[in-house]
């Protein structure tokens, strides 16, 4: 039977916070294959990880997943009928390099050259699934029921319009938005009618200046007053550090 | 009603295996799926830790990366997939964090691992929501000092002593700060586990 203490241990332990006697006991018992303090520490490490959704909220770039996918991709995969038209092809072409070998040497070339426009067509799948994700939630927000638009105007600045739905969340978009510095970022907040600014996730436009970002507001629309967007030093502040570039009462 | 959690749960364990296996035979769609569902927690977790865009870029596709050559290690019983990506993920920010301020400090071994389920994307997708919100509301409920020394411990990877130094208090005082915030934290997350 675990006592208070100890499950209170556990949540420390997985924090990365106990120090001393106590976390050497904790890590003794889990060296040991103590069952008990196994799970214990494995509940307690589902729990410290909800701490995650505690970060602003920001989207990878989608040079990562390209990254990522090109990192794992294994040449002789494919998984629609462009790689396999390519391999197709490309099988043909060798049989026709042993059949005439004075022609080898060219259809290595363009084994070569057909290998690279596959990987370069699948890379450009996968960011037309995940852009085509990102329409789909942004659909989803525009297209229901109950769902509020905010105009976000500013002095310099093309206008933005978000639109805020409970509970599917909020979508700010715009177009020729002006990037900001490269170790900035803008932020967005939701301004209460009463209290502190409450972060809402951090966003750059792309490099046409489209914005198109989307998040889920800390708190009811109900409780809102306007929407505020800052420039700041790149990663989010708790609290805006300077002046509001764009400003959307909510009505 | 609580039964039907329970299966929903156990269906979502049950896929979680399954997406993993899939990972196992390098099943490079099985990855494609991960990432699509947990990138952006991951990688709003790393640029929070490492403030650096680069480096939570290069964190990312490093989750992911290991992940996919260890998705054999992963044991559905053990924990979620979420927790086990984001477990992992803070791990590597934290080395990264570390190593970068030439600090020496002792890391907690990681080796949890766990995946996401096969619902509808919308549903997930909304639930997933309504557990931000959650944490953020928690988070913003907390009185500042217990919600500063937990951002400390989590975020940055300090341990008691080291926020007591950070914020001028008295270890003692830093203990309970973190005691009674992380209660509030089980008390509203602890049935997710």
């Amino acid at each position: 039977m675990e006592t208070k203490d100890r499950q209170q241990q556990y949540l420390e332990f997985a924090l990365g916070s106990l120090e001393g006697d106590e976390y050497e006991e904790i890590r003794d018992l889990l060296a040991r294959g103590d069952q008990e303090c196994s799970r214990g520490v494995a509940e307690a490490r589902a729990v410290v990880a909800g701490l995650s959704y505690a970060a602003p909220e920001a989207t990878p770039p989608a040079h990562v997943r390209k990254r990522l996918l090109a990192a794992v991709a294994e040449p002789r995969r494919s998984r629609s009928w462009t790689p396999y038209l390519a391999w197709a092809a490309a099988a043909g072409l060798l049989i026709f390099a042993v059949l005439s070998g004075s022609r080898a040497r060219n259809l290595e070339v363009e084994l070569a050259n057909l290998q690279q426009r596959y990987e370069q067509l699948s890379g450009e799948h996968q960011q037309i699934l995940a852009e085509t994700e990102t329409y789909r939630q942004v659909l989803t927000i525009v297209s229901a029921p109950g769902t509020r638009s905010v105009s976000l105007s500013a002095q310099q600045s093309p206008q933005l319009q978000a639109y805020w739905n409970e509970p599917l969340g909020l979508v700010l978009a715009g177009q020729n938005v002006p990037a900001p510095a490269a170790d900035r970022t803008l932020q967005l907040w939701i301004i209460p009618a009463q209290g502190n600014p409450i972060d809402a996730g951090i966003f750059r436009p792309d490099d046409t200046g489209r914005t198109l970002y989307i998040t889920s507001p800390g708190i009811s629309i109900s409780q809102a007053a306007a929407l505020a967007i800052t420039d700041e030093p790149a990663g989010g502040q708790p609290q805006p550090t300077t002046t509001p570039i764009w400003v959307g009462q909510i009505g | 009603m609580l039964a039907a959690l329970a299966t929903l749960r156990e269906d979502e364990r049950g896929a979680e295996q399954s997406l993993m296996e899939q990972l196992s035979r390098r099943d490079q769609t099985a990855l494609e799926r991960l990432y699509d569902r947990y990138s952006t927690l991951v990688y709003s977790l790393l640029l929070r830790m490492t403030q650096e865009a680069a480096s939570a870029e290069d964190l990312t596709q490093e989750v992911f990366l290991k992940v996919w050559r260890n998705a054999h290690l992963y044991e559905s019983s053990r924990g979620s997939l979420e927790a086990w990506l984001v477990t992992v993920a803070r791990n590597l920010a934290l080395d990264h964090i570390r190593s970068k301020q030439e600090k020496q400090r002792r890391r907690e071994d990681a080796a949890t691992l766990a995946i996401a389920v096969a619902r509808p994307q919308t549903e997930e997708w909304v639930d997933r929501r309504k557990r931000m919100e959650q944490v953020r509301s928690l988070m913003t409920s907390l009185p500042p000092e217990q919600r500063r020394s937990l951002e400390l411990a989590y975020f940055e990877g300090l341990t008691q002593t080291e926020i007591a130094a950070r914020l001028d208090q008295p270890l003692g005082t830093v203990k309970s700060w973190l005691r009674n915030a992380l209660l509030r934290l089980r008390g509203e997350l602890g049935g997710r586990s």
